[in-house]
Order: structure tokens, then C-alpha cells, then sequence
């Protein structure tokens, strides 16, 4: 390792160090949806990815490290690693015209990639969610003790924390000009806790706290743990002799089915003050299989297009333990899963890195629509349409870039009870590259 | 920038608790007791802030005599110097339970050695020297004041004058010999007054005690638990708290409502008064009737209220709600909840419970049951 290339590294940590506290502090301010299931189904695979509509299982990029596709991972020849982090600010509105104004920050992903021989073979590490819960919905009321000869006011607080993190660990090989293969191991696990705390105050003074009134804190904490497996292929297929940087290529994934063992425990009061009630429960919670395509569309190094599709048959689920929308052998509102997307990026110098400045900057657009695998109501999917954008500004040190992206999308909808949820999300995300085990060479 | 973009005016609301269902809402239990029981403990009345003597015959709950015991102390710089006059005590009633239309004899004794207060409990017996006196008051006197005889000032002049008077003098004990009632004289401003040619010299209380002896009983009414100052009586609460509707229930307010037979308390003959406690105190007690007590040795009081409307109604708060949740999820020795008198207060005064379980003392808890 060189000295820069440590020094950005450690630049990284540490600005990921600054951002994930105040991050953590924002956490359970997203959206109602979460609650149901293990939580919202987070997708990413690159900051580049994210400015493109998300998909991207066929591109191949030497900037980025396609987490969605191990086949990809083969045409690596900088040693690198990324960190995201994820600002957003939600406005959920209900039938009645009511709104709720809510933000939070966390860390999107991490990442480390290297070549194990360049444009042939490359392994990677990556960690970044899989479902997210966050949420706080707040209710007050008025309560009155003719026993007590009391009149107070309540708030509870519902909201949702954690969620289900995966630690990615594969290699890409190239196969042949025209096929890459790649295989990855997903390690699955996470804690999702659901909170409902409850606090009182006085009718007329609202700032007042009565001591005769003790708050609570309930807690359902599940803690999952489970082990998958991925495989990526992609094809390429060039599409003149001439401009050999133009190609079309087709990709597609594969991630098994899997079983995560979960822990549930229910506990009432604050942090160490914690007591358990019940008995822990323990159980199997079946996780679908993962199907992704794409297509993407290279030409002249400027201009790169996406189009992809993902399903996952959350209608198969099951799960020994109950979650929102699922009871063993009861309720299930689990359906499949569907997501696609498409995106545009622009560079305008192409692969001249003697270009003006913003020359180098890369453009992108995209759009994606989603079916939650949860329908809440069953009258009515849950879907979500969203626009993204982003900018990837080039660096003073080669390889490295610093992607700003923009995300605004909505959700759900406000008939059947349910809420619609208008975001928009700021992704920030320093990509890191560096030659990395260079053969010492003697004359 | 971007932390102000997400953390700036953030207004969560109820938008979406249709999709939650709002559980959890706070409810009222009502929780009544599964046994009443009463039982007996040693109520311990030194230095408390009344001595009691007389005899009063309750009809409704028995005779109960009880016995006074007074020391005195010279105050700092006061010098016997010249012929005693006259001695007297007096006495300043603060307490009356009983017949106030007839007199009330009480017989004036020596004590002759020194005797215990401290921790001493109200079944003691001690014994007194010779009769000094006995004095005739009305019971609704406010100041009683006893002339003590010629005979024992002089017997006891050189006690008076002594520099040890201290340790040297003993006090006196309070004995009933006639009428119906026990009176309370406050200890604080009990005075041996002493009067001499040329000057007056005030000794104030140092030491009292009360002795409680119960010398007839009458059978309570069906349903009924007596709880009463001074004879040790307490009563013991037990509650359910591994029913469904409490156990594991996190735990908000609480109120301890424990309905009196105050009709009962009211029936009483003619110029007779029978007053109520001034203070119930609620502790709790594990499954031996042990108190878990305080590093200072003192139990751990849940809460104290006065006898009001017929009922005592204690509001639990603070570390006390912290008992009861810890007994909601069984995790407390706490076995009982135990009602009693505080020791500083020394009375005669009953209270009739109803221990019956649809009128008995119950629970009022305002708690959030456990999520499914």
C-alpha cells in the first residue's frame, strides 16, 4: 500500500467517523412502511447505481464497484474502497390532510475491492442494508381518571430502529472476452427493534411532567442471522469492430433462498435498565430467492444507459415468529417483490483526462418503480416511483471520485387508510482507487 | 449542511397510526386484594410525639389501657439555689380518645431506676416506684397541671439541686385509675416547673414512653379488619400481580384505595370521640413478614396519606410505582403490602377495613399492557 492511497483511506474512516454519529441520532424518522415485515428493502450497489435509478446488474465500470452483480467484479484494476451515507428528509400525509415531517441520516455502505489479477479476476467486500426499519409515529390524547380524579395527557411514540445489514464477501472471474462469472457469499444479519414508548404530560401545561405519572418503554427486538449465496454472470457483446468501447451487455443474478435464525425478545424500560419479559422466542424466517436482469449500453465512453428488473417471491415467506403483515399460519400480506429501473449517464471527455474540469464530471438520471413486498392494505399495492440524479465529480488523485446524488420519490398512497409518503434523499459517497501490490521491478 | 437538511424541524405526528393500530393505549385495572390480614408487630412509642395514659372502654373494639412514662432534664445554666417552693408538671393535651363527660384519674409514680425508650416496644412492662399523687382532670382539658406533695419535694430536694440531676432522677410514670379515656400529652412541651423563693425553673421532657395493654377484646364486625395504633395491629394486603391483566404490564399511576367502615367508626355513645389516625403509612413486607429496610434501618415507605371520605387512598409515586413495577414482573421480595402507623406517631386510633373482596382495598393501575 502507498502512503496516499492510506492517507484517503483513513480520510474516509474518519469522515464516516464524523457522519454516522450525528447519523445514528436521526435514526427511526423514515417511513411508516418499514414497520410491516423486516422493514423496507434497501438496494444499493454504488453511489454510481444509485444516480441511475438504482439498477445497474450489467454495468461494468472501472470507478465503481457493482455490488448488485459479482460477475462484474472480474474487470478490476485499481484497489478500492467507497463510503456512502444516506440524508433524507420524508413528508408523509394521510387522507385527512395531516403531515409528518420527518429526517434521518445513516451510513448507505461500505466497501473494499481489489484485482487479484488485473481485468481477470477481482474479490470484494462490501457491507450495506438489506431492509431498513425507521419510523415514529406519534400519538396524544387526553386521559381521564374518574378513579383517580385525574385528567392527564398521554404521547406514545411508535417507532422502528435497526434493520437487517449484509456483509458481502466475492469474486468475479473473467471467463472469456465475451462472459464474466462471479460468486458472492451474502452473510445476512441485523437486529430490528420496534419501540413503543409512552410518556405523560399536564392537560394545561404541556411542558410539565407529573411525577405521579412514570413513563414506559416497551421494546421487541429480533435478531436475525442467516447465510446466502449469489451468482452473477455477465455477457458482452461489442458492437462494431471499430469502437471497441461500445458494447451492449446483458447481465443477471441469482441469490439463493435462505434461512435466518431469529431471536426475539421483548424487554420494557430504558437501555441498562432494561427488563426481559416473556421468554426469548427462537424460529426459522424464510428468506425468498433473488432474481435481477439487466441491460446496459456503453458507447464511446460518454454515454452509458441501464435498464434493469428485480423479483423476489416474498409471497413464499414464512417465519416461525410473527412480524407486521405476517402470523404464522394467519395474516399474510407478503407479495412479490418488484423493482425496475432505468438510468442515463453522460460523460462528456469520455476517457480524455486532459479534458476541462467539468468535462469530467459524469451526469445521471434515472427513474424506478417498486412493488413493496408488503401490502399493507390488501385492497392496494404498496408501489413507488422515484426519480434520481446525480453528479460524480473527479478528484485531485486519479481513480478517486466524490459522487453527490439526489433522490425524490413517492409512496403509497392515502385512500384505503394508508399514507402517502413524499421524499427526497441526498447520497453522498467518496470512491477511493488506488494501485495497490505493485511488483517491484529490477533492471 | 446536509445534518441540518435532515435533523431541522422535524414534526413526527399520528400520520399512519392506522397502520399501527394505536396499541398500547394507557387503561386503568382495577386490581382488588386477593387476602386482607391482619397481624400483629410491636409498635414502638419512645419518644414519640405523645405520651398517652387512661383506660378507655371502646364499645365497638375493647379496653385498652395505657400507661405513661415522663423523664425530665434541667436545662443548661438553671441552678436550684434557694427553698423550693412548690413542683408541678404540666402537661399539655394534645390527644383524647373516649368518654369525654367523665373524669379522668390518673396515679403519679416514682421511677426508680433508669428505663429504655429507644426502640422499645409498646407491650413492655417496667416497674415504678411508689404513688406520688393521683390527679382528677376533665379529658377535654387543654392544660393540665398536677401540684406534686410536700412530702416529695422534701424527699427529693437533694435530687432537685443536684448537679446529676440528670442521671440521678428517673421521671414518673402516668397510671390509670378511673374514668374512660386516654388522653395524649405532648412530649414536647411537657415542663416540671419548680418554683423557688426567688425564682422559677422550668425542666423539660427528655425521654417518654407509652406502654399498651390490651385488657378486652370484642369480636369485629363479619368482614371487617381492625387496624389500630399502638396495639402493633397491622394489616397486610396481598395482590394478584401474575393476573393477566397486570403481569408484565409496564406501569404508569397507581393508587392504593382502601374503603373504611366509617359508619361503624361513627356509632359511638354519646360524648365519646373516637378519633381517626392522623397518618396511614403503606410499606411493603416480604412473604415473613420482614421489612426490607433502608441503609439507615428504617423501612421502605411506598407512601402515607390521612384517612379521608372513608377511605385511605395512598398515591404511589417515584421509587415506590418502581416497587410495584418490579412486583408486576416478579422480580421484588415484596410479598405484602403492609399498612401501619409511623412510629412517630402515637395514637390509640382504629380504623375498620372492609376486608371483603368485593368492597375490600384495591388497586387502581394505570398501565400499558405488554405487546403481544
Amino acid at each position: 500500500m502507498n502512503t496516499p492511497a492510506f492517507q484517503r483511506l483513513v480520510g474516509l474512516l474518519l469522515l464516516l467517523g464524523l457522519v454516522l454519529p450525528a447519523a445514528a441520532q436521526q435514526t427511526g424518522e423514515g417511513s411508516v412502511y418499514s414497520r410491516f415485515g423486516l422493514g423496507s428493502r434497501i438496494l444499493y450497489a454504488s453511489s454510481q447505481q444509485q444516480a441511475m435509478g438504482g439498477g445497474g446488474v450489467a454495468l461494468s465500470n472501472l470507478n465503481y464497484l457493482n455490488l448488485s452483480n459479482p460477475a462484474t467484479w472480474s474487470a478490476q484494476v485499481l484497489t478500492r474502497a467507497s463510503g456512502s451515507v444516506l440524508f433524507q428528509r420524508l413528508w408523509a400525509t394521510d387522507a385527512s390532510g395531516n403531515t409528518s415531517r420527518l429526517g434521518f441520516g445513516a451510513l448507505q455502505a461500505v466497501h473494499l475491492s481489489f484485482p487479484l489479477r488485473t481485468r481477470r479476476i477481482g474479490l470484494g467486500l462490501a457491507f450495506r442494508p438489506y431492509t431498513r426499519a425507521n419510523y415514529l409515529v406519534r400519538t396524544s390524547a387526553l386521559l381521564a381518571h374518574p378513579d383517580l380524579g385525574d385528567t392527564i395527557r398521554y404521547q406514545i411514540d411508535y417507532a422502528g430502529e435497526g434493520g437487517l445489514q449484509q456483509l458481502n464477501a466475492g469474486v468475479g472471474v473473467y471467463v472469456h472476452p465475451q462472459l464474466s462469472v462471479g460468486l458472492r457469499a451474502d452473510l445476512i444479519f441485523g437486529i430490528i427493534e420496534h419501540t413503543q414508548r409512552t410518556r405523560f404530560f399536564d392537560p394545561d401545561l404541556p411542558g410539565l411532567i407529573p411525577t405521579e405519572y412514570a413513563p414506559t418503554l416497551f421494546a421487541t427486538s429480533t435478531r436475525l442471522a442467516g447465510v446466502r449465496a449469489t451468482a452473477g454472470l455477465l455477457f458482452r457483446l461489442p458492437l462494431s469492430d471499430q469502437q471497441t468501447s461500445d458494447a451492449l451487455t446483458l447481465g443477471v443474478t441469482f441469490s439463493t433462498p435462505t434461512t435466518l435464525r431469529a431471536t426475539r425478545v421483548y424487554t420494557l424500560g430504558e437501555s441498562l435498565d432494561r427488563d426481559t419479559l416473556k421468554t426469548a422466542l427462537h424460529g426459522d424466517v424464510y428468506l425468498p430467492l433473488s432474481v435481477a436482469w439487466g441491460v446496459s449500453y456503453q458507447q464511446d465512453n460518454r454515454w452509458t444507459f441501464v435498464l434493469d428488473g428485480l423479483y423476489e417471491p416474498w409471497s413464499r415467506f414464512r417465519s416461525d415468529l410473527p412480524f407486521a403483515g405476517y402470523t404464522p399460519n394467519g395474516e399474510n400480506l407478503f407479495k412479490d417483490f418488484v423493482r425496475l429501473s432505468a438510468g442515463l449517464e453522460y460523460l462528456p471527455a469520455g476517457t480524455d483526462y486532459s479534458a476541462p474540469y467539468f468535462h469530467q464530471v459524469a451526469y445521471r438520471i434515472g427513474l424506478y418503480w417498486e412493488r413493496a413486498y408488503v401490502d399493507p392494505s390488501p385492497e392496494v399495492s404498496l408501489r413507488t416511483l422515484a426519480v434520481t440524479a446525480g453528479l460524480s465529480f473527479p478528484t485531485l488523485f486519479p481513480g478517486t471520485r466524490l459522487d453527490v446524488n439526489l433522490t425524490a420519490g413517492m409512496r403509497g398512497t392515502t385512500a384505503y387508510n394508508l399514507v402517502r409518503d413524499v421524499y427526497y434523499r441526498i447520497g453522498l459517497s467518496l470512491n477511493v482507487g488506488e494501485r495497490w501490490f505493485l511488483q517491484r521491478r529490477f533492471n | 449542511m446536509l445534518l441540518l437538511f435532515t435533523a431541522g424541524c422535524d414534526d413526527p405526528s399520528a400520520v399512519g397510526i392506522g397502520l399501527i393500530g394505536e396499541e398500547g393505549i394507557p387503561q386503568t385495572v382495577r386490581l382488588p386484594a386477593d387476602s386482607v390480614l391482619t397481624a400483629l408487630q410491636r409498635d414502638r412509642t419512645g419518644n414519640t410525639s405523645q405520651v398517652l395514659a387512661g383506660r378507655v372502654a371502646d364499645p365497638l373494639l375493647g379496653t385498652l389501657a395505657a400507661t405513661g412514662y415522663l423523664d425530665f432534664i434541667r436545662s443548661p445554666g438553671t441552678r436550684v439555689d434557694t427553698t423550693i417552693v412548690s413542683v408541678r408538671l404540666e402537661l399539655r393535651r394534645s390527644y383524647l380518645y373516649g368518654d369525654t363527660l367523665a373524669a379522668v384519674t390518673l396515679a403519679l409514680h416514682d421511677m426508680l431506676e433508669d428505663w429504655p425508650f429507644s426502640g422499645v416496644a409498646a407491650d413492655t412492662t417496667l416497674s415504678a416506684g411508689p404513688q406520688v399523687r393521683t390527679f382528677t382532670f376533665a379529658p377535654t382539658d387543654t392544660l393540665v397541671q398536677v401540684e406534686l406533695p410536700a412530702e416529695w419535694i422534701a424527699a427529693n430536694d437533694t435530687t432537685l439541686r443536684s448537679n446529676t440531676f440528670s442521671t440521678s432522677f428517673h421521671g414518673f410514670q402516668l397510671r390509670p385509675v378511673a374514668g374512660n379515656a386516654v388522653v395524649g400529652f405532648r412530649f414536647a412541651t411537657a415542663r416540671m416547673v419548680i418554683i423557688t423563693a426567688t425564682d422559677t425553673l422550668t425542666f423539660t421532657a427528655s425521654k417518654a414512653l407509652t406502654t399498651v395493654m390490651q385488657e378486652r377484646t370484642v369480636p369485629l364486625p363479619d368482614g371487617r379488619a381492625l387496624l389500630q395504633d399502638g396495639t402493633g395491629t397491622i394489616v397486610r394486603l396481598r395482590f394478584n400481580f401474575l393476573a393477566d391483566s397486570v403481569y408484565e404490564a409496564g406501569l404508569h399511576a397507581a393508587v392504593l384505595d382502601v374503603p373504611l367502615d366509617s359508619v361503624r367508626l361513627q356509632q359511638q355513645p354519646a360524648g365519646f370521640v373516637r378519633p381517626l389516625p392522623p397518618t396511614v403509612r403503606l410499606i411493603g413486607v416480604d412473604a415473613n413478614g420482614n421489612v426490607p429496610l433502608t441503609s439507615l434501618g428504617e423501612p421502605v415507605v411506598l407512601a402515607t396519606t390521612t384517612p379521608t371520605d372513608g377511605r385511605l387512598r395512598f398515591r404511589l409515586t417515584g421509587t415506590a410505582l418502581q416497587a410495584l413495577q418490579r412486583l408486576m414482573l416478579g422480580e421484588t421480595p415484596i410479598q405484602y403490602l403492609q399498612l401501619e402507623f409511623p412510629t412517630g406517631d402515637n395514637t390509640l386510633s382504629p380504623l375498620l377495613l372492609y376486608a371483603e373482596p368485593s368492597r375490600g382495598p384495591v388497586l387502581i393501575l394505570i398501565l400499558t399492557p405488554p405487546s403481544s
